[in-house]
């Protein structure tokens, strides 16, 4: 865990793909150890684009961006997959590897990094039974339904104990009191030091939890006011 | 107690079709180039064998036609001093009349005739080795006393045979190394597009952490086990050919450690061919594409 230090340095970051379109417009945004940000904004807003850098999945196109200290503009690929594992996602369409079992898909970042084979099964074990899939570790994610999917999704993302953790639409397709426990899982990972980032377009939740929003608006990013703490949202 | 059952590989490598082709490809590979290295091995021995035998021998020969056998032997006993004068000659001998027949009973089929047979008197000429001789001076040396007589130099017509047997040398080393060029294509060409297929899959593992070396690593491991089944191919079909060769031919392939370290060492050769090629195509490809992940 980072207990001191900026998670993410944001400066005038903006992105534009090779197709020309401008996504992300001179954003500047730090994020903290132990702090939770809803990412809210109209689809098209560049939520994902945002996330998409976060998690070193592209560099900018102008701008200073680092994550944890590293500046992305210049990281190897080999720093990019240390800084990766200290990041927990959560995809919008999952990303599941099909082939491989719930528990399998659960286990892969603990066995990227190496960790021992029993105490990776423990690890997943333990989260997917708190995500009630407790009677789906041996079964293929084709055979699962879009909210099953989800959490072995989300157990995925957390298993590693991540320092920052990106979720995009994370309770799309769970149920409301599954929405509402995985709401408390990532706020139990906040409070155990987890920068925590959910891209969302549930007002429900974004409303009842008292954290800040980072708002997303044609490529630029709009305070809110919602929180009354403008120290929180973090845009500078 | 947690129970542990063995990892299964992270891409669904068993799905590709060139996971079912590419052993016996790779396979015929080694055993073509195992041949091609024990051809050459062969060819080696031979031309050495002949080399001991043949380029230190000359031989005369002196046809019995104007006095008796007796009597040409008595003549050619007293110039043989005059003939080990020449330089380069370190021993000369009579080939015994035995000898002789028993040479000349390979293209006679007939006993009987083969007594009846007038016999040349032959001279085996031994040289000394490196040390050149003219053998000009013993053509003229022994047409002055037997004007019939012929030498054989058989360096002139092995020479030759040499030329040939240095051209099917460097056809089978090349042939070999072209054997090898060729599998290290195969498995760029197909690590590649296994990468292609597995795109998806590669890019989750990046996002979840994994580096480009436990990437490599995967398809290593397949590689591995797709060249071990190309060995096991190969070394079936070579063990098969030199039986075959056994049974119906009298040429002997193995002769010693040299062709039995052909045969051991040409599998693990191609495996550490196969499995750098695809480690280096995975990191090169892997480098290419630099951080971006598109999911």
């Amino acid at each position: 865990m980072v207990d001191q230090g900026e998670i993410v340095f944001m400066d005038r970051v903006s992105l534009r793909y090779q197709e020309g379109v401008s996504v992300l417009k001179s954003l500047s945004l730090h994020l903290f150890p132990r702090s939770f940000h809803f990412l809210t904004g109209l689809s098209g807003a560049g939520k994902s684009s945002l996330l998409r850098l976060l998690y070193l999945g592209l560099r900018p196109t102008a701008g200073t961006l680092k994550v944890f200290g590293a500046d992305v503009q210049k990281v190897s690929a080999q720093e990019a997959s240390l800084i990766r594992r200290r990041v927990g996602v959560v995809f919008q369409d999952f990303n599941l590897i099909e082939h491989l079992s719930v528990l399998e898909n659960v286990m892969l970042p603990l066995k990227v990094r190496n960790e021992h084979p029993s105490a990776r099964q423990e690890q997943a074990r333990e989260l997917l039974s708190w995500v009630g899939l407790e009677e789906y570790m041996d079964t293929l994610p084709k055979h699962l339904s879009g909210g099953q999917r989800q959490r072995v999704a989300i157990a995925r993302a957390v298993v590693g104990r991540p320092d920052l953790l990106l979720a995009d639409e994370p309770t799309g397709n769970v149920d409301d009191k599954m929405a509402q426990k995985l709401f408390h899982l990532f706020d139990g990972l906040h409070k155990m030091g987890t920068c925590v980032v959910i891209a969302t377009h549930s007002r429900h939740f974004v409303d009842i939890f008292p954290y800040p929003e980072l708002h997303l608006e044609n490529g630029r990013l709009i305070p809110c006011s919602k929180k009354n703490d403008p120290t929180h949202l973090g845009i500078l | 107690m947690v129970h542990i059952r063995k990892s299964p590989s992270d891409f669904p490598f068993e799905k590709n079709v060139s996971s079912k082709v590419l052993p016996w490809v790779i396979g015929a590979l080694i055993y073509l180039a195992t041949v091609a290295i024990l051809g050459c091995i062969g060819v080696y021995r031979t031309t050495e064998t002949w080399n001991t035998a043949l380029s230190e021998h000359m031989t005369i020969e002196i046809p019995v036609i104007q006095e008796s056998k007796e009597k040409t032997v008595e003549h050619l006993q007293a110039f043989l001093p005059t003939l080990q004068k020449i330089p380069g000659i370190l021993k000369i001998e009579i080939i015994p009349e035995n000898q002789v027949q028993d040479l000349i009973a390979a293209w006679v089929d007939d006993p009987l005739l083969l007594k009846t047979l007038e016999m040349p008197i032959l001279v085996d000429v031994l040289l000394t080795p490196g040390q050149p001789v003219s053998s000009e001076d013993i053509r003229i040396e022994t047409t002055k006393v037997f004007q019939e007589a012929r030498l054989h130099n058989h360096a002139e017509w092995y020479s030759p045979v040499l030329q040939c047997a240095a051209l099917f040398q460097i056809f089978s080393i090349a042939l070999a190394l072209l054997t090898g060029l060729i599998v290290i294509g195969t498995i760029i060409f197909s690590t590649h597009a296994s990468l292609v297929v597995h795109q998806r899959i590669v890019n989750i593992l990046q996002l979840i952490g994994a580096t480009d070396a436990y990437i490599a690593q995967q398809f290593e491991k397949h590689t591995l086990r797709m060249a071990l089944q190309a060995v096991l191919i190969a070394i079936t079909i070579t063990s098969t050919t030199l039986f075959a060769f056994q049974i119906f031919s009298d040429i002997p392939i193995i002769v010693g450690g040299l062709e039995w370290s052909t045969i051991a060492l040409m599998p693990v050769l191609m495996m550490a061919i196969v499995l750098c090629a695809t480690r280096l195509t995975v990191i090169w490809s892997l480098y290419k594409k630099d951080l971006s992940v598109a999911l």
